[in-house]
């Protein structure tokens, strides 16, 4: 979730370049002076690169939400498998489980967690977003490239239960010689949806 | 005839040594205002490239600011607009493809603007 205090900061921002754009753009003989200069200078450029820089954190924050990857239609069923009442569904135990953040269950484990991995997921989005307004939805969706073993390590790698668990094979796990979905292949069974049964949350209405 | 030739060449030498004075007098006028007048069109215009006409380097200026302001005012009105549509594709492809773009422009116009314009900013 977006802080509410940095879509203020953000609106104010926004209200202050633009009053200041205004200004100038009507009377730019206040940019003569050298003074004038260095106001034209904050004016023009410091203050809109500020504005897009804090846009920019803004939507890419936003993009990172369950529901901003849900508001998709074709992706609805995906969402409709994290409630499915299974538990060797991978991303259903996940996620009622609470091992991953509600808010951001998609992109937890989407993203690459490499240097630049958000970025890339990102222009990922983006032409997500082309295929989807512009472009031909394929029948079926699938990933751009295998699931790495690094993405599920991201979380798992140390943690006492994955250890004792797979303590014979652990070496061949983080040098990606066996995935993590030879064993648990149950993930967005999507084609089972409609005979299965939903988990029902006490504390929230499912989506 | 001794007299009345006499009295003609005395006219005509009259007259040669008039011409002179006649024309020499406008000769002194004519150069110094000949001279003077570049100098007065030099001061008010000078090459438009270098900078020296205050008047037309402002007008440029102020053109150009106007043209980058305007740019950034509408890349502005975008992201606003966009975050109307947060947490949606919709507002996330607005921003990155309207406001994104907008304001991108409008600063790199204006630092060419300014990179180009050291000659059409003048000092005040």
């Amino acid at each position: 979730m977006i802080p509410e205090i940095a879509l203020q900061s953000l609106g104010a921002l926004m209200a202050l370049t633009a009053v200041l754009l205004g200004i100038l753009t009507a009377r730019p003989v206040l940019a003569t002076s050298r003074m004038g200069r260095i106001l034209a200078f904050v004016v023009f450029f410091l203050l809109p690169a500020a504005c897009l820089w804090a846009g920019m954190t803004l939507h890419l924050e936003s993009s990172k939400s369950t529901d901003f990857c849900l508001s998709c239609h074709v992706m609805e069923p995906y969402g409709e498998s994290l409630w499915v009442d299974d538990a060797s569904a991978l991303p259903a135990v996940h996620f009622q489980n609470r091992l991953i953040d509600r808010d951001r269950a998609c992109f937890t484990c989407h993203t690459q967690y490499t240097m630049f991995g958000d970025y890339k997921a990102k222009w990922a989005g983006l032409q997500h977003l082309y295929v989807y307004y512009l472009g031909e939805m394929p029948e079926k969706i699938e990933l751009y490239e295998p699931y790495q073993n690094r993405e599920c390590l991201h979380c798992h790698n140390g943690a006492r239960s994955f250890e004792s668990a797979h303590e014979d094979y652990s070496t061949e796990l983080r040098a990606g010689e066996i995935s993590c979905l030879e064993c648990h292949d149950v993930v967005h069974a999507v084609s089972e949806l409609d005979g299965a049964e939903r988990w029902q949350d006490p504390l929230e209405s499912n989506p | 005839m001794t007299d009345d030739s006499s009295a003609r060449l005395s006219a005509e030498q009259a007259e040669n040594t008039a011409k002179p004075e006649k024309t020499a007098k406008p000769e002194k006028k004519a150069q110094p205002e000949k001279t003077a007048q570049p100098e007065k069109t030099a001061q008010r215009e000078g090459d438009p490239r270098d900078g020296a006409n205050p008047s037309r380097a402002t007008r440029t200026m102020e053109r150009q600011l106007r043209r980058s302001g305007a740019l950034l005012l509408v890349g502005l009105a975008a992201q606003g607009l966009s975050l109307l549509g947060l947490q949606t594709p919709m507002g996330f492809m607005a921003f990155a493809v309207f406001a994104g773009t907008f304001i991108a422009l409008g600063m790199v116009y204006f630092l060419w603007a300014v990179s180009r314009g050291s000659t059409t900013i003048p000092d005040s």
